[in-house]
């Protein structure tokens, strides 16, 4: 087991072959489908660029993680146990899955199968994990970005396969895979369709003063001052009135991202076994940047040398950052 | 076709818990109580130790009582009570809401709640296999899939439940909301959500109504 592995985002198979290019150890990617929870307009693979992708990927000493981590509605299992075929034809290196039924259907059809457990399973104790482990032989957790530190290193000990934690990207609030807040606002589904916050019920509109409105369907989620800076309207990272904060508040949370870079020795030391770039909506050069810089921290650090932090911490300069609940157990 | 009434999901003091379950006993027309704290593990020392003589009451009213898991499960005190709920031996019937729940009732005949995301046939036939007797359908799922799944449902003589009445539970979190909102945090929240019992308001920026907080759950406005 290697401690540290580097697994990257990969939307499209341009965004692939640039992270494996820049040092990726391991992708993650899905269908242009429902079955993955970056079904956005625009994005991921079909099945012959699925089938180039191991190729390009397996030549060069990366691996392939195909994405079926969306819960498929009662009547439409196929599109998934399809999907599914595809990856073990194609001979992708594991399936990061979340629903107990394409993990069943998976594990029934494909025993050799590696699977890992998608963050969207929301398996977040160690009895949790045990029951997916023992139940479908799941080899790899991706654990929710909702522990500390001292929790993940009490996970590690108590439970028998690898982990993996978020490090870098987009952070959402809620508990994947228990969040329906965007099918409120526009009627699709972040756990059956994959999508969160669609770019197409999506409004930004200029005010009289100067000042912007974003809206998510029919709801404003934001209103930004002429001096701020709008951000893309995500319901958890809105701003709302309640009683006792009648001016308005982030309720959920700032639009912040996560940055774990200062962490990264800890977690190396802790043993924790791969290390998940958030992105596969974000461009080539974005994923060139941060998969080198993660991927010159991480052989600094093996190789004893100090990494350099600076350059990890720079790339969400200008931005909010956060460390999320792994730094304190004050975040909740 | 039964009636099912859902955990008390917001805090409740003891007095008016015992005074809900009173009533609900006598007077309303429901088959089956499920009781206990789904939300948040800390407000459950407030009035557990109550619940068996409301049980108990709701039993001589003729009420099936069922007992439900928390929905989140991370610290050492969530695990224990995760554990002492689903011990064998007891004759509890529990509904599983978080994963460590359907390990821990696997073999023996339970229920699975809504927060178990049971989307569709495959996820219900594994269940069912590992001692569900009933199954609590997502509240986003399409009528299309109730359909499916209620045909599947007879089919293998498993119960299913869809929620009809309430606000939906939108989503869970780690972090609870109630306490951001007065600037402390889950650990410090002085249990600031006792005095919202119907939830804390939030409106968007317009004022139009939005959502409704319950500490670490979001729930839908109406």
């Amino acid at each position: 087991m290697t401690v540290g592995e580097l697994v990257c985002p990969a939307g499209t198979p341009a965004a692939l072959r640039t992270a494996v290019d820049a040092g990726a150890d391991t992708v993650y990617c899905g269908f242009q489908n429902a079955t993955n929870a970056r079904n956005f307009p625009g994005l991921n693979f079909t099945p012959e660029e699925m089938a180039e992708a191991v190729e390009y990927a397996h030549a060069r000493g990366a691996r392939v993680l195909l994405a079926l981590n969306t819960f498929p509605p009662a009547g439409q299992f196929d599109l998934w146990r399809d999907a599914a075929e595809m990856g073990v034809r194609f001979g992708v290196d594991a399936m990061i899955v979340a629903d107990i039924g394409v993990a069943a259907a998976i594990r029934q059809a494909h025993p050799d199968q590696r699977l890992h457990l998608s963050v969207q399973a929301a398996a977040s104790s160690p009895e949790a994990i045990a029951y997916y482990v023992e139940n479908f032989g799941i080899k790899r957790v991706v654990l929710p970005r909702i522990l500390t530190m001292s929790e993940i290193r009490a996970i590690m000990a108590e439970i028998p396969c690898e982990i993996e934690t978020f490090i870098f990207g987009n952070h959402g609030l809620m508990v994947e895979g228990r969040c329906s807040l965007t099918n409120y606002a526009t009627g699709l589904s972040t756990n059956m369709d994959g999508v969160c916050s669609p770019a197409a019920d999506v409004e930004y509109k200029r005010e009289a003063d100067g000042g912007m409105t974003t809206r998510l369907g029919a709801f404003t989620i934001d209103r930004f001052a002429p001096d701020e800076t709008a951000g893309y309207p995500t319901i958890c990272k809105g701003r709302y009135r309640a009683p006792c904060r009648e001016t308005g508040y982030y309720a959920f949370e700032e639009p912040v991202s996560l940055n774990l870079a200062r962490l990264l020795p800890e977690l190396m030391t802790a043993g924790v076994h791969a290390f998940k770039i958030e992105g596969r909506q974000r461009s080539r050069a974005y994923v060139r940047q941060v998969v080198s810089n993660f991927r010159a921290a991480v052989d600094a650090i093996r190789e004893g040398r100090e990494p350099q932090l600076a350059d990890l911490v720079a790339l969400t300069e200008g931005q909010k950052e956060s460390q999320g609940a792994f730094q304190t157990k004050k975040w909740r | 076709m039964d009636l099912t009434l859902a955990p008390i999901p917001y805090h409740w003091s003891r007095d008016a818990r015992r005074d809900f379950y009173a009533r609900i006993a006598d007077e309303a027309p429901v088959d089956t109580v499920i009781l206990g704290e789904l939300i948040c593990s800390k407000r459950a020392p407030f009035f557990e130790a109550d619940l068996p003589e409301i049980a108990e009451r709701l039993e001589s009213g003729g009420k099936r009582v069922i007992w439900s898991s928390l929905a989140e499960i991370l610290l050492k005190r969530e695990r224990k009570a995760t554990d002492d709920l689903c011990a064998v031996g007891d004759g509890r019937m529990v509904e599983a809401n978080n994963a460590a729940a359907l390990r821990a009732l696997a073999g023996r005949p339970h229920r699975v709640g809504p927060m178990m995301n049971v989307y569709n046939e495959e996820t219900m036939r594994f269940l069912a296999a590992q001692g569900a007797t009933h199954v609590s359908l997502p509240p986003e799922l399409p009528r299309a899939g109730v359909a499916v799944m209620a045909e599947a449902a007879r089919a293998a003589g498993l119960g299913i439940e869809v929620q009809v009445f309430g606000r939906a539970s939108l989503a869970v979190s780690a972090r609870c909301y109630h306490a951001r909102a007065h600037g402390r945090t889950k650990d410090n929240c002085q249990f600031v959500c006792e005095e919202d019992p119907d939830g804390m308001p939030l409106a968007t920026m317009d004022g139009d109504p939005f959502l409704v907080v319950n500490g670490i759950q979001t729930l839908s406005r109406s």
